[in-house]
């Protein structure tokens, strides 16, 4: 019976570097997808994640023989997504800012919009609003389920720090969705929850 | 106890063993920090279950992508020039 050998990251980067193409070929398979997924976290547009994505794996291809295994590949592989996102960003922010004049008539549009928002549209738009670096944080605990450590990593910075960014990613947007009625809502039902667990331990008691 | 940090700690299961004791006790007779940390637990899964981008993701042609990342990789290294630029196979050969 034939036993097909999968292999590791790190066993396909030692045969990359041993000049097999088809390593990489394997390690593009492996991780594209969840290269585009990180990347359409910041950009939000299919068409440029792609290409952000492909910048991604061709900056690997290149940098690949300064990758010394200290982290995983996949660390190292996110570190390079995000910050190719954040410049992409950048430049969409650059390129945005030299047309004023529409941004402002957007804008209200966009305010009135927002008023009537569903609490997924609120999210997205605070979570955009959130600086680089904390909104960072809260994309790889919260939808890459992603321990502090990993993140640390990937954000190139120590333990506390990364842990640090996600605690004010996560207040500012308790602090945005305090006066919303979203909130009040939950709050209610927390009232209830409570309510209801405190008299299971009473008749527990009884 | 910082209340901010301590909040996060237990939300994510990381309370500092020093803490634990008190934070058990906060969280049995403080109904105001159990709110706050039930809201916190809320607006994750409100996150999660609110999430867009898997459904951006699946209009991805991958096997697509793939031919393309190669394709780029391919002719931005110029000892992969002479090889097969058209299909993702590439021969092995030597990277820089």
């Amino acid at each position: 019976m034939a036993i097909e050998l999968i292999k590791d990251d790190h066993e396909l980067i030692i045969e990359i570097k041993a000049g097999n193409m088809m390593a990489f070929s394997e390690l593009v398979k492996r991780h594209q997808k969840g290269v585009v997924r990180i990347i359409l976290r910041f950009l939000r547009d299919v068409d440029q994640s792609q290409d952000v994505a492909q910048e991604a794996f061709i900056k690997v291809f290149e940098k690949l023989h300064t990758f010394e295994g200290r982290s995983s590949f996949k660390s190292w592989l996110y570190q390079i997504a995000i910050n190719l996102s954040k410049n992409k960003l950048r430049e969409c922010h650059r390129e945005t800012t030299q047309i004023d004049h529409v941004q402002i008539s957007v804008e209200s549009v966009a305010e009135s919009r927002l008023i009537q928002a569903s609490i997924g549209e609120v999210l997205q738009d605070e979570v955009s609003k959130l600086p680089h670096k904390q909104k960072s944080a809260l994309v790889l605990r919260i939808y890459e389920d992603l321990s502090f450590k990993e993140i640390a990593q990937i954000m190139n910075c120590p333990y506390d720090t990364a842990k640090a960014n996600y605690r004010h990613a996560l207040l500012r947007l308790r602090h945005a969705f305090e006066d919303r009625d979203e909130l009040k809502t939950w709050r209610e039902e927390f009232m209830f929850e409570s309510e209801v667990c405190n008299n299971r331990v009473v008749e527990a008691e009884s | 106890m910082r209340s901010d940090a301590w909040w996060i700690d237990h939300l994510e299961s990381e309370d500092a063993p020093w803490n634990s004791e008190q934070v058990d006790l906060i969280m049995k007779h403080s109904v105001v920090d159990g709110q706050i940390i039930f809201n916190l637990h809320r607006l994750k899964m409100a996150a999660l279950d609110l999430d867009d981008i898997p459904a951006l993701v699946e209009q991805v042609d991958f096997e697509a992508l793939h031919s393309r990342i190669m394709r780029a990789v391919a002719s931005s290294d110029p000892h992969l020039q002479s090889s097969d630029k058209n299909d993702g196979n590439l021969n092995p050969l030597r990277t820089r």
